[in-house]
């Protein structure tokens, strides 16, 4: 049987002023935060802005022309692409010998100079691509090595090639890719006597934008040879990952659904990716299956407003995740907690998230231990 | 199953929100319930008035997060009793505690003695046994109203009502109760 009391209190004449007082407060809260979103947003959209103002300045200022004029180059203008243009091919013949690369920088632009060893350019083919950008050169019959040695020398000093390899694909052609940062936009010159090649690399806008790329397994070498055969007459990206290792790009969609449905037909995988971000390393299902489960405990961690749901989700998955996955959920775990410390509208269940530390044998951190008693 | 929580959390997000009127009117309809448990807390009324004035504020910023409004009053108590217990806190507990006795706390049916004096030492309690004695003393509710309000069990309350009786009561003791 329950106890029963009687403790009388007054209750104060003010009472529900004291009420709508908060209530007003609330309201008044509600839209500081509202316009300190919209003030967020504003700022990222100036940083963009800048940003687009400064590319587009070098195109219409003549004041701002002269800032950051071309780099003077030897010989006679062939062709010129457009920027970033996805497809630039050309030249007059097949390669032969060694193409010498040079590089100059004035200001902030870049240009890397590949000279051929004939008065016109040799056959060449480049493409651009983003998320993440790539400028993907063959060279039918050139000496891909020497021209990669070159190359690989010139990144140690750029400020926008992030990576350069030699895609190890079968053929008579030297492929090779080079890695931009997310800050370079890219333009081709073609020029003859002496035949050139001429890659200019100047300041870009940042884009974040998300992608859902459809791709295949990471793989060493053999693998990408069979992975080209496989998909022969298709159009592919290769990309290298995190972990230097190669993959097939067979596509990139803006929908996570569409992505989803291509790549299920296709049977291959969906990997977010999220502005100029390195491809994540997959060698095997496993991988993958474990990084999308990840992928899909960092979302909710984002959108959780409740220590209670992170929890439900630990508890159904914590005890048959792997060691690396468990250790990755308690991270996150802890800098959710730590976030969530100033909200006093929820009690936390100490408890349950103690056994998660302890079903993965590891200390419980010093803000958690305080709470469990 | 995964896939099923996340999905569940999208549902709950496209819910619809309590309105402003609909909420003011919750709040009212129990006020005075509000000031009891907040003034069980720090036995002042100015106090008690700021701690529910803080706690209205909160649920009102954090409405969007109620999905279900049948567990309106639950979760208001929750945040109430979590923003008096920072109050307490953050001013000294032990000498607001101190300060008076709740000389009105009166247990109808006899356990140990006609009257309890809460003497400070409730203020030492573990928080939740506390919540529940205030809840309890000042409210009257039920343990399955406090187990709805603190999620936890019935028998998780009750354990925490009469181990928080048990040690007020061997304080009492030691102090001369």
């Amino acid at each position: 049987m329950e106890d029963n009391w009687n403790v009388e209190v007054d209750i104060p004449d003010d009472l529900n002023e004291v009420i709508r007082r908060g209530f007003s407060a609330g309201q008044q809260a509600v839209i500081r935060r509202k316009r300190a979103r919209r003030t967020a947003g504003r700022c990222a959209c100036s940083v963009v802005l800048a940003a687009a103002l400064f590319v587009g300045g070098i195109n219409i200022s003549p004041a701002f022309a002269a800032a950051v004029q071309d780099i003077p180059v030897i010989g006679e203008l062939v062709r010129v692409f457009g920027k970033n243009q996805p497809l630039a091919q050309g030249g007059s013949q097949a390669g032969e010998g060694t193409a010498v690369l040079t590089m100059e920088r004035k200001g902030t632009t870049e240009q890397m100079r590949l000279e051929f060893p004939g008065a016109d350019a040799s056959l060449y083919q480049a493409e651009f691509a983003s998320y993440p950008k790539t400028v993907t050169i063959t060279l039918p019959g050139t000496g891909g090595v020497e021209i990669l040695s070159e190359i690989s020398r010139a990144k140690d000093t750029s400020q926008y090639i992030k990576g350069v390899c030699r895609l190890p694909l079968e053929g008579e052609a030297a492929v090779i890719q080079l890695e931009l940062e997310s800050d370079a936009d890219v333009q081709i010159q073609e020029y003859r006597d002496p035949g050139s090649l001429v890659i200019r690399l100047t300041p870009a806008e940042i884009r974040l934008d998300t992608v859902y790329s459809v791709r295949t397994l990471s793989c060493d070498e053999t693998g990408l040879t069979e992975a080209v055969q496989a998909y022969a007459g298709q159009s592919f990206r290769v990309l290298r990952d995190d972990n230097g290792a190669f993959f097939l790009e067979l596509g990139q969609y803006a929908d996570r659904a569409e992505a989803e449905r291509v790549a299920a037909e296709a049977g291959l995988l969906v990997e977010q990716r999220t502005g100029n971000n390195v491809p994540v390393s997959y060698r095997s299902m496993e991988d993958y299956e474990s990084s999308r489960f990840l992928n899909e405990y960092y979302e909710l961690l984002l959108r959780a407003d409740r220590a209670e749901t992170v929890l439900d989700f630990m508890e159904d998955h914590f005890s048959q995740a792997s060691s690396r996955e468990q250790d990755e959920m308690l991270r996150g775990l802890s800098g959710f907690l730590q976030d969530q410390e100033d909200d006093e509208t929820e009690a936390v269940d100490w408890e349950k998230v103690a056994s998660f530390y302890r079903l993965a044998g590891q200390p419980l951190p010093d803000f958690a231990q305080q709470n469990v008693r | 199953m995964w896939k099923e929580v996340i999905r569940r959390m999208q549902l709950q997000k496209d819910a619809i929100t309590l309105s402003d009127a609909d909420f003011l009117r919750l709040i009212e309809e129990k006020g005075d319930s509000f000031y009891r448990v907040a003034y069980g807390y720090v036995r002042n009324a100015e106090d008690a008035k700021d701690i529910v004035q803080e706690a209205v504020c909160k649920a009102y910023v954090g409405k969007a997060r109620l999905k279900d409004r049948e567990k309106f009053y639950p979760w208001f108590y929750r945040i109430l009793t979590h923003t008096a217990a920072t109050f307490l806190r953050r001013h000294a507990p032990s000498v607001v505690w101190a300060e008076t006795l709740p000389e009105a706390a009166v247990m109808e049916e006899e356990r140990w003695g006609d009257t309890i004096w809460v003497q400070d030492s409730l203020s030492r309690l573990e928080a939740k046994s506390r919540t529940v004695i205030v809840l309890k003393v000042y409210e009257n509710m039920t343990f399955a109203e406090i187990a709805q309000i603190l999620k936890k069990s019935e028998n998780s309350v009750k354990s925490l009502y009469y181990r928080g009786l048990k040690s007020l009561k061997e304080r009492m003791r030691v102090h001369g109760g």
